[in-house]
């Protein structure tokens, strides 16, 4: 049964690929929407469904890649550029997508779900991780090829929380990643409010399935976890 | 308690909340939701005495005992009490001039996206066989309707509690195809807040995770705009 406008699509996948882990698995998650400190109380729950160790890398990855490149703007030309105000944008964002990575980290390391193998290039010769993602010279160039960058990258992350939000069989499952959905469409609104691009470009927000964020994200090095 | 002031609402039987009551209501209920302490927030409200939001003929104590029906319908008075305070806010705003700039534009998308929140909970409702309870009336504050300063700060504020709401009761919505619709439109409610706190002058996302609030939390919040 649908209960949304017509123009809103459904993700492309099944439900069953994106299985949910059990409810126990996931309570340290739940606990961490209201704390990351609370995570830490949570005592590993051992192996995870592969379902939900996908969702829960392919969330994982996406935050890491969003972090990634908010904090290389900071350093770009179209940086200097901007208005304090924007600034202040951008380092908000850069700062609160670190921390949503930290979360999925913690959480992953605490239900024992091991780190995906693609997800660091081991550098050999100095034993650092090399930079997971690559984003084209030309988006950090200017103001102007920032902005459209940066609302496509949030646009296909919150529409991938929602995907998953909407599909995930456990209650504190939902609530934890709904829990940070929202204040990743916070993010969006704010980036296109301050570009000038409409903030609310429909009252329902929109899905976008893992196969589909993985496909726009490919071409910056984006795994998706989906193999 | 001091003078009562004329409220501007539709149901002129029922009496205004004081401007001083509301606004520490309002200043607190926004501290409270901000902080993320949701617990007791009810307690620190200066209501009326014996004020509570009449729940739906068919909400139940808690959303999860009540099941999706429940939900809808408590969502269902939400909404109309949020479309029923913009369309005030409009009209004042025809009246007085008080919205500028942005604000001026930006609400009306607001209100629109209110109405169809509405509309499609209203139709959901429709399809499981319940009854969309139109009963509740709406009364808010006049002050909140002569300045943009005082405007933003109670509608952020009261984004806020339907954001909490939404978060509260999302992961106990049986329904996948309705979790994900409820999930699609608190995703735009919280676009909502991040951009009227914006233009208020607050930070836009105060916290890398949103806050859920109970049932009853969120009665007690919007009880004195309830009738």
């Amino acid at each position: 049964m649908n209960f949304l406008p017509d123009e809103i699509s459904a993700p492309e996948e099944t439900a069953s690929e994106i299985a949910s882990p059990t409810r126990r698995q996931w309570l340290s998650l739940s606990a961490a929407a209201c704390g990351a400190a609370l995570l830490l109380k949570a005592q590993p729950a051992g192996a995870i469904g592969n379902g939900g160790a996908k969702s829960l890398r392919f969330l994982e990855e996406m935050e890491l890649l969003q972090s990634d490149f908010f904090q290389r703007v900071a350093a770009s030309s179209a940086y200097d550029s901007m208005e304090p105000r924007e600034r202040d944008v951008f380092n908000l964002i850069a700062q609160q997508d670190r921390e949503h990575a930290t979360w999925f980290r913690l959480a992953r390391e605490k239900m024992g779900v091991a780190e995906y193998a693609g997800t660091y290039l081991p550098n050999t010769s100095s034993s650092r991780p090399l930079r997971m993602f690559s984003f084209p010279n030309s988006a950090f160039s200017t103001r102007a090829k920032l902005f459209p960058f940066a609302i496509a990258l949030k646009d296909t992350a919150v529409g991938a929380y929602h995907a998953l939000v909407g599909k995930s069989g456990d209650a504190e499952v939902i609530q934890a990643l709904a829990a940070l959905a929202g204040v990743e469409g916070r993010h969006a609104a704010t980036l296109r409010e301050i570009s000038g691009v409409t903030p609310l470009p429909s009252a329902f927000e929109a899905v976008v399935s893992q196969q589909q964020a993985t496909r726009k994200l490919a071409a910056y090095g984006f795994k998706g976890q989906l193999q | 308690m001091k003078k009562s002031q004329t409220p501007t609402q539709n149901d002129q039987s029922t009496p205004n909340p004081a401007r001083r009551e509301t606004l520490k209501s309002a200043a607190l209920l926004g501290v409270a939701v901000g902080a993320g302490v949701a617990v007791g927030a009810a307690s620190l409200l200066a209501k009326p005495a014996g004020a509570q939001v009449k729940a739906p003929a068919t909400a139940p104590a808690t959303a999860k005992a009540g099941g999706d029906l429940a939900i809808l319908n408590f969502a269902f008075l939400l909404e109309r009490l949020e479309l029923n305070f913009y369309s005030q806010a409009i009209a004042a705003d025809t009246a007085k001039q008080y919205l500028h700039g942005r604000l001026h534009e930006i609400v009306p998308i607001i209100r629109d996206n209110e109405a169809a929140h509405v509309a499609a909970i209203s139709a959901a409702i429709t399809k499981l066989g319940g009854r969309p309870d139109t009963s509740a009336r709406f009364r808010f504050p006049r002050e909140v309707f002569i300045s943009p300063i005082t405007f933003t700060r109670f509608a952020h504020t009261i984004e806020e509690i339907g954001v909490g709401a939404y978060l509260g009761a999302v992961g106990q919505i049986q329904s996948d195809a309705l979790r994900g619709a409820a999930a699609s439109i608190y995703g735009n409610e919280t676009r909502h807040v991040a951009l009227l706190r914006n233009m208020g002058g607050y930070t836009f996302s105060p916290r890398y995770f949103e806050s859920p609030l109970s049932v009853a939390q969120v009665q007690s919040l919007v009880a004195p705009y309830v009738a």
